[in-house]
């Protein structure tokens, strides 16, 4: 799950916003940042982390627990 | 309410390699307004890009007829042959237009393209780690594909949610969208709509699946179209804790998977435990835990992780490379035996097209994982499956649009469409509920072993009366505090519709066949289950099921006669 959004390595380039597929991030355009909006969504996926150019996330690998069959 | 409106000739709905493939080829083809909608970024969200890329490409010196028969066996004869033939056939092809367009699959030195065989195929083999620019895996194909896509000239319309299809006169005429920010509605005037949104993951513990909720199914059933094969549900395995891409690898090359007892259970149920499929580990872990001798379930690789598996799995690209350091970063030791637990990840039906890739509604189309085309899931297979059926599709969709008229949807549906779609917005208060409640009480009906994995009598009524239950008195209660949670809201809609396509479907297939396992009919039954199951939304609104004769006797493979040993 995502762990942290380093907010003075980020540049507001919202490259994090548009990619996420569970739309996680919110875009602070005053601040020229962006903010993680709905961390309990993010699926582990890393596509954030892996895309950010300044390195700014840290998405750690552990997920929330989900229902299991048994 | 103020409705935006915007017109083309084509839209795509989705933008992985089937939405994209299409995009390319019906701009190809002349179509000259394709936009493209997607309710997460253009390309940058799929699945498609997340996966590890592993693809069949079935080239001169193959024997195209060995592996239609591959593909068609492993896929327990319910293929749609002439649809596969095709697309495996042209396979080449698309591999020749990924090379032009800077995708690089490994040669060996002598200049071969490196293959290796894929699980559950005899005979096929798979290209694996494709790279464009500084990516590996799916990212490599899907950027290079969303490249020549966009030169292609398309119209882009990222974090979209399509909630409704429009119709008129009897064929398509376009789609209703919320934007995923501000929940504004749109509408679409579209002559043609392809849908390529995946499947339903049910947001099962697989990875990187929390996309896939069926929407395209769901879009497509309110139209009256038919929808087959979603009895077919694909449940893999994986560790509670974290996502696992990769247990099929792990159990060949020396791992294994262990009950509470801890014991090796799997050649009690399988005579060469390797070459079993994943759905047949999930049911003999169902049975281990009927035989009481589990959960807790393990997996235990041992050496084999640091020698063999691990550098596999790190160098295969999409997920598992970053998730493997980021284990190793935590200090989890993929040595020591890891809990493991089923892992409920694809329902493998869709909607029923032709071989142009229209369903039953002139103007709407299907293609990829949206398209109902075999039952099974296999590396390799669905990615071939995805890129060809939405080159196709594409296609027919430009051959169609050659033909029609313009697109006219009614301004006052989509007014009553936008207000439905928008209704729960900002209603909470004592007596509503919220989208995640209903979706896990969705996923605690799905998810039980009777439901999806041995498949009861009883346990899909009690799971039908109870989906019946959520979507009658539950949804109708839902409200969303904002967008983001608005579209999570017809997500857990779309969800629901799907898992009741998928419980009728399984209570009407009497038999056992691929995924799809009955208590009560525990064998394949060719003579009268040589069938599709197909179901499609009745003027009452309710569903009727039809089961349709696969002519097989027009398909160049043919099962054994009754009888013959397999």
């Amino acid at each position: 799950m995502i762990d942290h959004l380093d907010e003075d390595l980020c540049t507001g380039c919202n490259i994090c916003f548009y990619i996420c597929p569970c739309d996680v991030f919110r875009r602070l355009p005053e601040r020229r940042l962006v903010e993680i909006a709905y961390r309990d969504d993010c699926q582990t996926c890393f596509a954030c982390e892996l895309d950010c150019p300044e390195d700014a996330i840290d998405v750690g690998p552990l997920r929330k627990p989900r229902v299991q069959a048994w | 309410m103020e409705i935006e409106r915007a017109e083309t000739d084509l839209l795509i709905v989705g933008s992985g390699f089937a939405g994209l493939w299409a995009a390319i080829s019906a701009r190809d083809a002349g179509v000259e307004r394709v936009a493209v909608v997607d309710k997460a970024s253009i390309a940058m969200s799929s699945q498609s890009r997340l996966c590890a890329g592993a693809t069949i490409y079935c080239l001169s010196e193959d024997d195209g007829q060995v592996w239609l028969r591959d593909i068609v066996e492993a896929n327990g004869f319910l293929s749609r042959q002439p649809l596969v033939e095709e697309i495996l056939m042209t396979s080449g092809e698309r591999l020749r237009k990924l090379e032009e367009w800077g995708v690089r699959y490994p040669k060996s030195p002598a200049g071969e393209y490196m293959r290796i065989p894929s699980r559950g195929f005899q005979h096929l083999k798979m290209m694996v780690m494709p790279r464009f620019r500084d990516r590996v895996g799916g990212s490599a194909v899907v950027d290079a594909l969303r490249r020549r896509a966009i030169r292609g000239g398309i119209r882009r319309h990222p974090r979209m949610l399509v909630t409704d299809l429009l119709q008129r006169d009897g064929r398509v005429a376009g789609a209703l969208a919320l934007d995923r920010s501000t929940a504004q509605p749109k509408l679409f005037a579209a002559r043609a709509v392809l849908l390529a949104t995946a499947d339903c993951s049910f947001r099962g513990n697989y990875v990187c699946t929390d996309g896939t909720t069926g929407d395209g199914f769901r879009l497509a059933y309110d139209q009256g179209v038919r929808l087959s094969n979603m009895e077919f549900l694909c449940t893999n395995t994986g560790s509670p804790r974290f996502g696992f891409e990769g247990t099929g690898v792990a159990l060949k090359w020396g791992g294994r998977l262990l009950n509470a007892q801890h014991e090796s259970f799997m050649e009690s149920y399988h005579p060469d435990a390797n070459a079993a499929e994943i759905h047949e580990l999930v049911q003999a872990m169902a049975r281990e835990v009927r035989a009481g001798n589990g959960p807790p379930f393990h997996v235990e690789m041992g050496d084999a992780w640091q020698s063999r598996i691990g550098p596999a799995l790190r160098g295969i690209g999409g997920f598992m490379p970053v998730n493997l350091a980021k284990l190793d970063e935590l200090g989890i030791d993929l040595e020591q035996p890891q809990e493991w637990v089923p892992a409920v990840q694809s329902l493998r039906g869709g909607v029923r097209v032709g071989p142009d890739g229209q369903s039953d509604l002139p103007g709407l189309f299907a293609a990829g994982l949206t398209e109902a085309l075999d039952p099974g899931l296999f590396n390799g297979w669905s990615t071939m499956r995805a890129m060809g059926s939405g080159e196709r599709s594409g296609r027919g969709a430009a051959a169609y649009l050659a033909a029609s008229g313009p697109a006219l949807p009614r301004s006052d549906e989509a007014l009553e469409l936008a207000h439905r779609a928008t209704a729960p917005l900002g209603q909470s208060g004592s007596g509503s509920l919220r989208p995640d409640d209903v979706i896990e009480r969705m996923q605690r009906v799905m998810f039980r072993p009777d439901v999806g994995i041995l498949k009861t009598h009883e346990g899909l009524e009690q799971a039908l009366a109870e989906t019946l239950e959520l979507r009658n008195s539950a949804v109708p209660k839902l409200a969303a505090e904002d967008a983001h949670e608005l579209v999570k809201l017809h997500e857990a809609r779309n969800m629901l519709a799907s898992a009741e396509m998928y419980l009728r479907a399984s209570l009407t297939r009497c038999e056992s066949r691929s995924s799809h396992f009955r208590e009560e009919h525990p064998e394949t039954d060719n003579d009268r289950w040589l069938a599709w199951v197909n179901l499609r939304r009745s003027v009452d609104d309710g569903m009727v099921i039809e089961t349709e004769k696969i002519p097989i006797g027009d398909y160049p493979i043919q099962p054994p006669p009754a009888g013959a040993s397999q």
